[in-house]
């Protein structure tokens, strides 16, 4: 047969959505904002500030992006009528982080923190998230990542590089600014430990991982083979850290420049200083 | 001189509609006024096959688009009156551009009725992004026109596009003519027969997206009206189909097809009786600042005729399509008999109305580059599209004769 399997059709339209016309849609001020050399648009919104037809759009990304993985089994989910990610929580407990090719307005990477009565690790996971990880954090203050996605076909362009990190610049604004206001004080998320939770640590998170597993159902069903990857998926917790702030504004310098290089080379290179991680960046 | 009040639709008639509804179609018919109107000659006289993509994309941002996707998949859910009302203000403004939007939505309404889960994720998503896609709704074939229309037809159909099944896949061939968006739209719903069945009796609704292998578009039509809209053939060459693309099942088409007809005559008699309110409003302009016999066009009794006339068929087409539409809305099955007698209304009242405005305003309305001349060939459309008064009259009188 010449037509592709469904899956596959649906991941190329979820893809291939376009965001151009984002901005005008959002109400209020976005939570954060900025535009890159790389041709990038970031935006972080609450889930209140953007038309319903854009939330089922990102959602479609996500999954769109789960199907380029290879995260998810092509037959479970025809055969469980499942061709989209599900909300986890109203939109005013969502914040949405967007960084959106300017170039096509199609999305090049995309990160969601939500805050729902039930957090996804408590499903994917033996884990009471009070019990074992909040400490004396009131539930109310823990705001959960889902996975963060980046395009598939982005390729090694500046804009391929920067994307997630412009999601984790625009995400610890938004943290801040819940801080500020008294609504946050842990992020937990899962992922594999060379992942996000790296990247985290990178910016000077104070990440705490556990040692609990999966559980071995997760293996089955519509997105099971995302729990059959060859690094297994750890729980962990992320606070900002004093030293946070100043990693984000020579990270977002660094990212609004068209300066090669990896992200990750020149944060481990900024721990010994500044001038030292320019001077290795500008020779390399 | 005096001022000749324009006949919009009033916003009275919009109680019934939600206030979210309202303010769409506020939105809409403001673009309508205030864009589309005044840029409606210049794309009639566009090159064939001309589309104005940024135009479209404006209407897309406001949700022209999916004004009839449920809002829970992220459109403006818009009842079928929601729809009459944008669709006869876009109608004054333009026809063409009217029925670009609705075309699309031609396409999606089948989707819609399948309640399937995944060709609403795989064909209704696409229009939620910013970039506009259009849709069209292929039945009409060159041989067979009111044989698709009604269903008591079906067995005379010739030629059809056959639909041979292949293990997991429907292979279509055949030609489809007359199909509005076909040389721009992405995806269209293809009626084609089951092979084996005679004429059409074996008619089956295909999802087909328009860029899988073995589909060309033929000739880009010549129209008479409607140009802002083009429309032409599709070709369709051995296109494999996957059988789960099927909406209503395998020989289903021709439930879906009436049902479909139903909720569209509604539609098409409110782009109907926004043409003859366009003809009112040109023709009252005329009547109010020209004068002869030392006072005003109105002011004389035959004038004065002609333009009540005219406020009546409108107001009595808006009755009659507002009416039909309440019905689809409300009821199940969808009735045949007010929709039908709605469209055969207005679209008598979109040509009556401008051939007494080309009466009413004389020399002027005869120049090429009065509105008028394409008011005049655009009031032509709505008799024709959904079922011409031919084809209504025999659903008509089978109703009231049963």
């Amino acid at each position: 047969m010449n037509v592709p399997h469904v899956l596959d059709r649906v991941a190329a339209a979820g893809s291939a959505l376009n965001f151009a016309r984002i901005e005008s849609a959002i109400s209020g001020d976005p939570w954060f904002h900025a535009a890159g050399m790389d041709g990038s648009l970031t935006v972080a919104v609450r889930g209140d500030q953007l038309p319903e037809r854009y939330l089922h759009a990102l959602r479609a990304f996500r999954f769109a992006q789960y199907v380029d993985f290879g995260w998810v089994d092509r037959d479970a989910a025809k055969r469980a009528g499942r061709f989209t990610d599900a909300s986890s929580c109203a939109p005013h407990r969502e914040f949405h982080h967007l960084v959106i090719d300017r170039t096509s307005g199609r999305l090049a990477a995309y990160l969601a923190l939500s805050s729902p009565d039930v957090f996804g690790l408590e499903v994917d996971y033996p884990i009471d998230v009070t019990v074992d990880m909040a400490g004396t954090i009131p539930r109310e203050k823990i705001w959960e990542g889902k996975r963060l996605v980046r395009r598939a076909d982005l390729g090694r362009s500046q804009l391929g590089r920067n994307a997630p990190w412009w999601t984790l610049v625009a995400i610890t604004q938004v943290l801040e600014s819940l801080e500020s206001a008294g609504q946050f004080q842990l992020l937990i998320a899962d992922g594999a430990t060379s992942g996000s939770a790296a990247m985290l640590r990178s910016l000077r998170y104070a990440v705490t991982t556990l040692p609990t597993l999966p559980h071995p159902q997760n293996r089955d069903g519509v997105l099971g083979p995302m729990w059959r990857q060859p690094e297994t998926a750890v729980a962990y917790s992320a606070q900002l850290t004093q030293e946070t702030p100043p990693v984000i504004e020579d990270l977002t310098k660094f990212l609004r420049s068209s300066r090669p290089g990896s992200v990750r080379d020149y944060l481990a290179l900024r721990t010994q200083g500044p001038s030292s991680a320019e001077g290795n960046l500008i020779h390399a | 001189m005096t001022t000749a009040r324009q006949l919009h639709s009033p916003l009275a008639d919009l109680d019934s509609l939600t206030s979210q509804h309202r303010k769409a179609i506020g939105q809409l018919r403001e673009f309508a006024r205030d864009v589309i109107a005044p840029t409606a000659a210049r794309r009639d006289g566009a090159p064939l096959g001309t589309v104005e993509w940024d135009l479209v994309e404006e209407a897309q941002a406001l949700g022209g688009l999916r004004m009839g996707l449920p809002e829970a998949l992220g459109g403006l859910g818009f009842t079928a009156e929601g729809l009459g009302y944008t669709l006869e203000e876009f109608a004054a403004a333009d026809p063409g551009f009217a029925l670009i939007l609705g075309a699309t939505g031609l396409f999606q309404t089948p989707v819609m009725l399948s309640n399937d889960d995944r060709l609403t994720s795989e064909y209704l998503l696409p229009f939620l992004g910013d970039q506009p896609i259009l849709g069209c709704n292929a039945v009409a074939e060159e041989l067979n026109g009111t044989d698709l229309v009604l269903a008591t037809n079906a067995e005379h159909a010739v030629d059809m596009t056959t639909a041979v099944p292949d293990g997991d896949v429907y292979r279509l061939t055949g030609k489809k003519k007359y199909i509005t968006n076909a040389p721009v739209a992405r995806y269209a719903t293809v009626m084609a027969n089951i092979e084996g069945h005679p004429g059409s009796t074996g008619l089956t609704c295909f999802v087909v997206d328009l860029q899988w292998a073995g589909v060309e578009r033929g000739t880009t039509h010549d129209k008479l009206g409607y140009r802002t809209a083009p429309a032409g053939e599709l070709i369709f060459n051995n296109v494999e189909v996957p059988a789960e693309n099927i909406i209503g099942g395998p020989s289903g088409g021709w439930d879906l097809n009436t049902t479909i007809g139903n909720i569209t005559r509604v539609t098409c008699a409110a782009i109907a009786t926004g043409i003859a309110r366009h003809s009112l409003d040109h023709a009252l302009a005329w009547a109010t600042s020209r004068r002869q016999g030392g006072k005003f066009l109105f002011e004389h009794q035959m004038s004065a005729r002609k333009i009540a006339d005219m406020a009546a068929s409108v107001e009595a087409s808006r009755a009659l399509w507002t009416k039909a539409a309440r019905l689809v809305d409300n009821s199940l099955p969808v009735p045949e008999f007010e929709p039908a007698i709605a469209k055969m209304v207005a679209d008598k009242a979109a040509i009556d109305n401008a051939n007494a405005a080309m009466s009413l305003i004389g020399a002027q309305a005869f120049q090429r580059d009065d509105e008028m001349e394409r008011i005049m060939r655009d009031s032509f459309g709505p008799r024709i599209y959904e079922g011409s008064p031919e084809a209504l009259a025999m659903t008509i009188t089978a109703h009231l004769c049963k």
